[in-house]
């Protein structure tokens, strides 16, 4: 088992993985010979899966897996400890970070090597390691991606921000969301309390023509699957 | 939920819901409100144990839309205030927070540009008149974008209100009688998302009034800055529990005075406020009088004293406290916090 890769975007990666961090403690890196997946399964509280597919060009360069397992490698790590090696790889003067799978005192490591440039000029190499847990591939295979019935209607969101603040409102009302949209473009928020039934609606949002599965063909994704508590057709 | 729209008690309409977002927040010390609808506008009432009425009047000049047409059996059902006129008024209770959350859902109805914010280094830069147009920052560290628009509507109170232009929720506020909710239907612009709010309204007993002996003798003073009070609150030391307001008059070796004293565990205070036409425009006070209110009345009306403009104290032979915030000019749009003296052993 074999894993070398140069990081060329640390900045993208600790993006993604300040996203999971907030969700889950521990996450699972899945490399492929062509593909980084970061998964967030059950285990987590609150029950969000981040399921993302991330192409191996848009982070890596000069990238070398080998395995027994179709060259793919899964491994289960701490979101907090990838969250700070990626930082400072993210800080790092020079795009030149070498990430490797490696042993150190009989631990399995993710080693990162990240050159920084001091006020002088001067090179120092860090290295910062990341303990992990190599997954056998008998349980990789029992991960499986929460699976979707084909969706009634595909929304763009309203800008995120704006979404954002509304929901952030909503949340101090109730602790239970709703979430609405039609093929027309109205896409709605709502909550219902026994204080006060407020909804948000908007209308004219983009409906987008997708076909099954072609978002996950795409790449560069992060898919969330969030639990509903209902349909909401009782209420 | 109304289905007529003729059944409408009161129709109320604003293109900016921050003026009347500040009102409500200078009241805001006790979950739920009483909002009294007369033809003359809205009363916010809320009160604390009998002791404190607090009044936020908002008058229907301050709606760009305002049509109160009451039903006669609404308003025989409802209690009538004493000290009003005789029109027929309307009663219902309300939560407030959930009322100031549904008018912020959009981020853009909270008046954190107003220069009597919390903030105290922002309000006196805002007092002095430069325009603090850094955009205004949401709890989570979310910067909103502001849009720069032509001013619109009543420029007295935007001016008053606000240094810097951005976008508004407008509000158009409904209540269909007893038993019905009150709803919010907010929208900033005409692209942008609609909110619908039903906020239930709450059946209880009318507002309690506290009568303000209106006699000769009263002290009453004008500040002519409402930050020259509440500043000087602001420094009372944490464990005074009491505060005493004295009405000294003037005698042949020293002006009429405005003291407030407060005893704490770590010493006591003792703030004059001299009757100089710098400070109090006006002083009324006849006889010598000492009375003794709690910290936490006076504390609650600080939020209302920090936005407004200037403060009318004045105390009732009985020792009935009123004191009145002068949020605008010239618009009648004022809030009065009345509270009660403690009782001295």
């Amino acid at each position: 088992m074999r894993f070398r890769a140069l990081l060329q975007d640390a900045t993208t990666l600790y993006r993604i993985i300040q996203t999971v961090e907030r969700l889950s403690k521990t996450c699972i890196l899945r490399l492929s010979p062509t593909h980084l997946r970061i998964i967030c399964d059950k285990a987590n509280e609150g029950g969000i899966q981040v399921w993302s597919l991330v192409k191996r060009e848009t982070l890596f360069e000069d990238y070398r897996i080998e395995s027994n397992a179709n060259d793919e490698i899964t491994l289960k790590l701490s979101t907090d400890a990838l969250a700070q090696a990626l930082k400072s790889a993210s800080l790092s003067s020079s795009p030149e970070t070498i990430v490797k799978l490696a042993k150190k005192n009989n631990h399995a490591v993710l080693s990162f090597g990240i050159i920084i440039k001091t006020r002088q000029n001067k090179e120092l190499a860090v290295t910062q390691d990341v303990g992990i847990e190599v997954l056998r591939p008998q349980d990789v295979e029992k991960m499986k991606e929460p699976m979707c019935p084909e969706p009634d209607v595909h929304i763009f969101l309203p800008p995120l921000p704006k979404l954002r603040t509304v929901t952030e409102h909503l949340r101090q009302l109730s602790d239970v969301m709703g979430i609405s949209a039609n093929g027309n473009g109205h896409f709605k928020l709502f909550i219902e309390t026994d204080t006060a039934k407020v909804d948000t609606e908007w209308s004219k949002c983009e409906n987008p023509k997708i076909e099954i599965g072609e978002t996950s063909e795409a790449g560069d994704v992060l898919t969330f699957y969030i639990p509903a508590m209902g349909d909401g057709t009782d209420g | 939920m109304p289905q007529n729209k003729n059944a409408n008690v009161l129709v109320a309409a604003v293109h900016d819901v921050r003026p009347f977002v500040t009102l409500l927040r200078a009241v805001n010390f006790n979950a739920t409100a009483a909002i009294v609808i007369s033809s003359a506008g809205l009363t916010i009432a809320v009160e604390d144990a009998k002791m404190l009425v607090a009044k936020a009047y908002a008058p229907c000049e301050m709606f760009d839309e305002y049509d109160y047409s009451p039903r006669n059996e609404d308003a025989l059902s409802a209690e009538e205030p004493d000290d009003n006129d005789e029109e027929p008024s309307l009663i219902f209770h309300i939560h407030l927070d959930t009322v100031l959350e549904c008018l912020n859902i959009f981020g853009t109805g909270s008046a954190t540009l107003l220069y009597g914010n919390n903030d105290n280094k922002r309000r006196k830069k805002q007092w002095a008149g430069l325009s603090d147009d850094s955009n205004e920052e949401q709890p989570n560290g979310v910067r909103k974008e502001k849009k720069v628009a032509p001013p619109k509507g009543n420029t007295t109170l935007d001016q008053f209100f606000f240094s810097g232009e951005g976008k508004k929720t407008g509000m158009r506020m409904t209540y269909a009688g007893q038993g019905h909710p009150l709803v919010l239907i907010l929208g900033e612009d005409a692209a942008g998302p609609i909110t619908t709010c039903e906020i239930e309204t709450i059946e209880e007993d009318g507002v309690t009034e506290l009568a303000f002996d209106d006699s000769l003798n009263s002290p009453s003073s004008w500040i002519k800055q409402s930050s020259w009070l509440s500043d000087s609150l602001l420094e009372l030391d944490p464990s005074c529990e009491k505060l005493t307001f004295l009405g000294i008059p003037a005698t042949e070796k020293s002006k009429a005075t405005l003291r407030i004293t407060a005893e704490g565990t770590f010493g006591s205070t003792q703030m004059d406020y001299p009757y100089d036409r710098d400070v109090l425009e006006t002083f009324e006070c006849a006889q010598f009088v000492k009375f003794t209110y709690r910290v936490a009345h006076i504390a609650s009306a600080l939020k209302a004293m920090q936005t407004s403009l200037k403060t009318s104290l004045r105390i009732d032979p009985d020792g009935l406290l009123s004191l009145q915030f002068m949020m605008a000019t010239g618009l009648g749009i004022f809030i009065e916090f009345r509270c009660l003296p403690l009782v001295e052993e």
